[in-house]
């Protein structure tokens, strides 16, 4: 007799994407609620980065949070999953790129990923590495939904 | 034989019907990545406007900027100042500004008396964290309402210091 807690593969298959799209959305969430929650805040990160002049940077702080907001909601449409997955490859790159810089630079700075706190979730290494996972859970999704599509799972 | 009319033969169309319409039919218009891409933009790029609308198109003027002190002008009087590190433990720890002691705001009550012991009343205060955060700015004020007058922010925080 089958456990009640048994799930079968097929049914684990397509729901494992699902499932990773929906963390990776709402760790996207909660970032643009933490930006869109403080502005001035995250526009005084964006500056410390000093890859942008004051104005574009006080748009790009306000535009990045919608950005994400949009992505993370996204993330959760089950037609829209494979878009809100290419919207994070592209912002994670774009993070990573910038992070690099800074440690190029030498500057340790707050990332102002998850707000303007200076705790450790906001230190450039860790930022970083959560960049690298998110991206490489966008492309795991990306590649999986590719292959239930052409299975037509889903 | 049943015929599946569009629209329904009935004329009370329900709300559920138009919604599973509105959904079919957006899902097949938006099917296509690029315009799926070009919406999203477009409706991030309204969003970040409306949002900018608010908040006003230029960036705010610094409301402190007058209490800032640079790298330099704080080196000059290092020998007589109070230095105040408003970042975290971790970074407190991996390295500071020799003499400079710890306040913020999430432990604020406990760290106070602490502060109070190395301040003489006279001694200027200058409160520094990473570059981009507002936590010095938070302290300082504190300061300030507390009846501190020489209380001053360093200008680019830490690493301007590191960097002077």
């Amino acid at each position: 007799m089958k456990s009640i807690l048994y799930v079968k593969p097929e049914t684990l298959n397509s729901s494992l994407p699902a499932l990773m799209a929906g963390l990776v959305g709402l760790v996207y969430l909660l970032a643009a609620l933490s930006k869109l929650m403080d502005p001035v805040g995250f526009y005084h990160s964006v500056q410390a980065y000093r890859l942008l002049p004051d104005l574009p940077a006080w748009w790009l702080a306000h535009y990045l949070p919608c950005l994400e907001l949009a992505a993370g909601l996204v993330l959760w449409l089950p037609g829209w999953r494979r878009t809100g997955a290419w919207f994070v490859v592209c912002l994670s790159m774009v993070f990573i790129f910038a992070l690099g810089s800074l440690l190029i630079r030498g500057m340790d700075i707050s990332c102002g990923c998850f707000g303007t706190g200076d705790g450790w979730w906001n230190s450039v290494p860790v930022a970083l590495i959560k960049n690298g996972v998110l991206l490489t859970a966008a492309v795991w999704v990306l590649r999986k939904d590719r292959y239930l599509l052409a299975k037509h799972i889903i | 034989m049943r015929i599946n009319h569009f629209p329904p033969a009935n004329p009370i169309y329900s709300l559920p019907f138009h919604l599973q319409v509105l959904y079919t039919q957006g899902m097949r218009v938006s099917s296509n990545p690029l315009i799926r891409f070009l919406l999203m933009g477009s409706i991030t790029v309204f969003m970040s406007m409306i949002h900018l609308c608010l908040a006003g198109w230029t960036p705010p003027m610094e409301p402190s900027s007058s209490f800032e002190v640079t790298a330099q002008q704080a080196f000059k009087l290092s020998t007589s100042l109070l230095w105040v590190d408003a970042r975290s433990e971790y970074d407190y720890q991996s390295r500071h500004i020799p003499g400079a002691i710890r306040l913020t705001k999430e432990d604020w009550d406990g760290m106070l008396a602490g502060f109070f012991q190395q301040y003489d009343g006279v001694k200027p205060v200058i409160v520094y964290c990473n570059p981009g955060c507002h936590s010095s700015h938070e302290i300082a004020n504190r300061l300030r309402e507390m009846g501190l007058e020489s209380v001053y922010v360093l200008q680019g925080g830490y690493e301007a210091w590191a960097k002077r």
